[in-house]
């Protein structure tokens, strides 16, 4: 996917969600390119060739390192600026990480649906309400004066 | 174009919570014949969110609780720039119940009578203990699961097994028993085991978007399909217009719906119960004017659409250091606690309000929040941010009661919507007692969760998108000047029109109210039998 997209782009995907370990995937490689990734992908290249100034000289090759404090500054500079998109961007690639299935497994995520079994609850044991039971009986009445 | 004109015994508008109940319960002790109307269509089970694996991202769609987002064809517009809290209903068969947390508690007996407790608000014209057999009813019928005892209440017969705490209740357990603190295992419309067509709780979590096991018990898994087989008839897509009185207007003569393909069909009956709860109801009545009702049908007491309530919540979150597996169970099932839910002397506002346990979010949605919140931050501490939350958080909603004010009310807008009604706005504001109830809840609970050792407590209330109880707009009463209808749920201005949903209610409580809907709805039904047959035996 990372070959669609430009370098700036890449860059700011991986700033913001490095690897889970040196073996993991970094966010150009979790992103999904599908119909909503273009949009996203071309709404962000139409505002950053409009008004950023970073992608622009990280592209030409001016600066191909960027420190975190440029990358904090874009995204700031989005949300603050432009917030439907941010937040539509934002939601993509946090969605794109937690369906990833390597990284579901990495982190020991429970299962989700469609899995037909479902998630375990242990049975709880109800003498842990005893306490509740013995405030009434020396209350002498039902808790909360309900006449 | 009127295309049909039938006849029936009785003719509901509405399947959800209200209209679900009084059908079933009329069509299980009569013969009578009976017809539902409801507006919106079916939800299928097989659409629902958690049927695939994005289910964090598709509940924000087509089955969001915000109905601007979910874009549902049935759904009628309100105007809530008015009010601090927006409006949630949902319209389909079901109802609400579709996208409801399935948590299901009795009011309590001193909710019916706030006036002559506190000498505040009005009391109901009926008491806990006209109620209570509906409620042993519907929670048989509903299979409510849950432990009996509970000292909050006057005893309740039978529950199914309760819906386990899970290592997140169980810590959150010994918080309240080491403050002294009421608490309980929620009483819950969800099976903990198979029964029939419907499958037991799988804890995936997300009940609030429909739930693809037909484990919780909304009104159209549970309800409709027992009353389908006792022959009523459930019309859908079917948008009620109009309501056509007699020739002296002294009651209901039809109801006119719209099909999609705009032809109208003319229902006759003897009887008509409107159901649609707290704002659609008002909507209907308030819409239909005649020359003895210019202000609406049976609102000669002023009062049809004032007095809403909403209960305003509140939201309190913290996190622990141990992995307690917080996200797994149903969403909105855990706890309940009502050590505050009545009148103290000691405290600056009166009745009070019910903490209900939550189930924290999926790993999207607990990063989505952490990112608004700047508990998470995207770049190098990512993961570990989001480590630190994920089954890790605990959280609560407080449901604060909120009393009568006729200030707070749904009126008509000039403007008419897509179905050709004047559309319905709301006029609310947050009381000062309500206001004293949230401030107490949120410190109640920060109080909660710093004892237990969390850290990062927040709390926020008013919480915007929560105006799912929509209560008191047709409230009942004895007198018809201070009321809409008498305690049989009929309008004293009509002989024939009754109404079933949570516009009847006087006073809120602070307990979710879909449980006293259905109770009251069948309630209603056997008055409504009992009129129509006198010779018929109630039997319960």
């Amino acid at each position: 996917v990372s070959q669609l997209l430009d370098q700036a782009f890449v860059a700011l995907l991986d700033y913001m969600i490095p690897p889970l370990d040196p073996q993991g995937l970094s966010g150009s490689q979790i992103w999904q390119h599908n119909e909503l990734g273009i949009e996203i992908y071309i709404e962000y290249s139409s505002l950053a060739r409009e008004n950023l100034d970073f992608p622009k000289t990280f592209a030409d090759g001016r600066e191909a390192v960027v420190d975190s404090e440029r990358f904090l500054n874009l995204l700031v500079y989005l949300q603050c600026n432009h917030g439907k998109f941010y937040r539509r961007f934002v939601r993509k690639l946090v969605g794109d990480v937690f369906l990833n299935q390597r990284i579901q497994r990495d982190l020991l995520l429970p299962v989700s649906p469609p899995f037909p079994k479902g998630n375990n609850l242990p049975e709880t044991d109800w003498s842990i309400l005893e306490p509740v039971y013995n405030r009434r009986r020396n209350l002498g009445e039902a808790i909360g004066n309900n006449k | 174009m009127t295309s049909e004109e039938l006849e029936y015994d009785v003719a509901i508008i509405g399947s959800g919570s209200g209209g679900g109940s009084l059908a079933w319960r009329l069509s299980e002790t009569s013969t009578l014949r009976i017809i539902c109307l409801e507006q919106g269509d079916y939800a299928l089970a097989s659409s629902f969110p958690t049927n695939f694996e994005d289910w964090e991202i598709r509940k924000e769609s087509a089955y969001s609780y915000n109905p601007k987002v979910r874009n549902n064809l049935a759904d009628y517009e309100v105007d809530d720039s008015q009010s601090p809290i927006k409006i949630a209903n949902y319209n389909g068969v079901g109802g609400s119940t579709v996208l409801f947390s399935g948590h299901f508690p009795r009011m309590h007996p001193s909710d019916f009578k706030v006036f002559e407790l506190d000498g505040i608000a009005n009391d109901w014209p009926i008491s806990y203990q006209d109620l209570a057999p509906y409620y042993n009813l519907i929670e048989k019928f509903v299979e409510v699961s849950g432990l009996t005892g509970d000292p909050a209440y006057p005893p309740i017969p039978s529950l199914s097994p309760p819906v386990p705490l899970g290592p997140m209740g169980e810590m959150l357990a010994k918080g309240f028993n080491e403050l002294g603190w009421h608490w309980w295992p929620s009483y819950s419309a969800i099976n903990t085991s198979n029964r029939n067509s419907r499958g037991k709780c799988i804890n995936l979590g997300p009940c609030n978007s429909g739930c693809a096991q037909g484990a919780k018990g909304s009104v159209d898994t549970v309800y409709w399909p027992k009353s389908l087989a006792n022959g009523v008839e459930l019309r859908t897509l079917a948008q009620v217009t109009k309501l056509n009185l007699n020739h002296n207007e002294s009651a209901v003569e039809s109801v006119v719906y719209r099909n999609p393909d705009n032809t109208e069909v003319v229902i006759k009956a003897k009887i008509f119960v409107i159901a649609c709860n707290g704002i659609g109801t008002p909507r209907l009545l308030l819409s239909n004017k005649t020359s003895r009702f210019k202000s609406g049908i049976s609102n000669s007491s002023g009062l049809v659409g004032k007095n809403l309530m909403l209960h305003p919540l509140g939201y309190i979150e913290g996190r622990v250091e141990k992995n307690v597996s917080s996200s797994i169970g149903p969403q909105g099932c855990c706890i309940l606690s009502q050590e505050f839910y009545e009148t103290d002397k000691e405290r600056d506002f009166y009745r009070g309000f019910t903490i209900q346990v939550l189930r924290s979010s999926g790993p999207i949605e607990t990063t989505l929040r952490g990112l608004e919140r700047r508990q998470i931050s995207f770049g190098p501490t990512f993961y570990s941010d989001f480590k630190k939350r994920f089954n890790k958080t605990l959280s609560f909603s407080v449901i604060a009661e909120d009393l009568p004010e006729e200030s707070n009310q749904v009126y008509l807008k000039k403007q008419s919507d897509k179905f050709g009604i004047p559309i319905p706005a709301i006029e609310y504001q947050i009381s000062e007692n309500t206001k004293r109830i949230l401030s107490f809840a949120t410190r109640s609970g920060k109080r909660l969760l710093k004892h237990i050792g969390a850290k990062d407590v927040v709390a926020h209330a008013p919480i915007s998108f929560a105006g799912w109880h929509l209560m008191g707009t047709a409230r009942m009463g004895s007198s018809a000047r201070s009321s809409v209808t008498d305690q049989n749920g009929k309008c004293h201005d009509l002989e024939n029109l009754y109404i079933a949903d949570g516009s009847l209610f006087v006073t809120s409580g602070s307990v979710n109210p879909a449980l006293t809907i259905q109770a009251l709805a069948a309630y209603i039904a056997d008055g409504i039998i009992k009129r129509l047959d006198p010779t018929h035996t109630i039997r319960l």
